[in-house]
């Protein structure tokens, strides 16, 4: 046989062996990455950041009364936005209507949205969120800096800020409420704090 | 000799399998998160509600039509240019919210990656010019049996390349959320 076609078939071999230990690694590191820093929901860094206090938002519900989101009553504020329009908010709306039952002792739940009123009038009718109050403020959305649906921030009772990201399934809507239960802002400082306890 | 026109048909059929491959992974992540896709439609704000089911569909259906398209000769040409005017279509899509700083939305292309940013579009624009070539006319030489180990190499090789360039892109997004939160907490 030739010696350049053995050349060639033998580097083919080596090229692929090569690509397939260059991507493992880059994979590898992908997992580490997941494992040190999940995204859980805690995925944006823009908008009011967390620890911070919230502007005091006064609003009008679609389903009737005044919200005052952020003024800091003793309650705390889980803010959800979404849209008739987001398929994955549609598929949270039954998640949302259990925590609004099972936290109601200290939680309220706070739909908001913007756009045309008739067209979230509609949405409200369709899914039977009466019992929700629902705003539409830009305002609202542009202050959290809101750019992915569907999104969710915790505001505690005194209007801070505690927690916030986005939401796509429920194991990421209890996440903000472990970082509120354990009072800290991210992943990283929990594990620090645990691993230096001073 | 005819090979200034034309390319060696090595070349064009492996980028032509190589796309269609592309091509075919992005129909079946569109078609196992269906309703996720429709999800990442809405969020690039450009198609009113009642459209976005039929345009995942009508997208599917374009994808597998021009991955099928690239598997035969005849066809090939067509099936080439049609997938670099698709591939350059999907990078102006991203260029609309990623010049608008909404970066969070998922690209919806199958893969690793998860947000848009401009290393998608270098990707699209690499992706539709191996399209292009796909498309060359190629010269008669006849393939060897060099060629057909050659081929499903080169095809499996730049896969990985590409797999390995998103996960890159995938893990650079960890590294600025981790970096953003380990600043938040200061």
């Amino acid at each position: 046989m030739d010696g350049l076609v053995v050349a060639v078939v033998l580097l083919w071999f080596l090229v692929i062996a090569l690509a397939v230990a260059v991507f493992a690694l880059m994979r590898q590191i992908g997992v580490l990455f997941e494992r040190v820093a999940p995204m859980g929901a805690l995925i944006t860094d823009s908008g009011p950041k967390v620890g911070e206090t919230s502007r005091v938002f006064d609003l009008n519900s679609l389903t009737g009364g005044a919200v005052s989101l952020g003024a800091g009553k003793g309650r705390s504020q889980l803010v959800f936005f979404l849209s008739p329009t987001c398929p994955v908010c549609k598929k949270l709306l039954p998640v949302l209507r259990s925590t609004k039952a099972a936290e109601s002792k200290w939680l309220d739940v706070v739909l908001a949205s913007d756009g045309e009123a008739a067209q979230h009038q509609r949405f409200i009718a369709e899914k039977q969120l009466q019992d929700f109050p629902y705003v539409l403020s830009t305002d609202l959305g542009m202050t959290f800096k809101v750019s992915r649906l569907p999104y969710a921030v915790l505001l505690d009772g005194q209007g801070v800020v505690r927690a916030k990201g986005l939401v796509n399934n429920r194991e990421q809507l209890d996440s903000l409420f472990n970082a509120q239960d354990l009072g800290v802002a991210s992943i990283q400082k929990y594990l620090s704090e645990a691993h230096s306890p001073a | 000799m005819t090979g200034l026109q034309t390319l060696d048909p090595l070349l064009a059929v492996a980028a032509a399998g190589f796309i269609a491959l592309i091509l075919a992974r992005a129909a079946a992540h569109k078609m196992s998160e269906f309703v996720a896709f429709t999800g990442t439609l809405s969020d690039y704000r450009m198609l009113p509600e009642r459209l976005l089911a039929p345009a995942a569909m009508l997208l599917i259906g374009v994808e597998t039509a021009i991955a099928a398209g690239l598997l035969w000769s005849g066809t090939r040409p067509f099936a080439g240019i049609a997938a670099a005017a698709l591939l350059l279509l999907y990078a102006a899509v991203m260029a609309v919210p990623l010049s608008q700083g909404r970066t969070e939305i998922s690209c919806g292309c199958g893969g690793p990656t998860d947000h848009l940013s401009p290393a998608l579009l270098v990707r699209n624009g690499v992706l539709a010019a191996l399209a292009l070539v796909a498309a060359a006319p190629v010269s008669d030489r006849a393939l060897s049996w060099l060629d057909v180990l050659s081929l499903p190499f080169a095809v499996v090789g730049m896969w990985f390349i590409l797999e390995t360039a998103e996960q890159a892109l995938q893990n650079e997004a960890y590294i600025r959320a981790l970096k953003s939160r380990l600043r938040s907490e200061v």
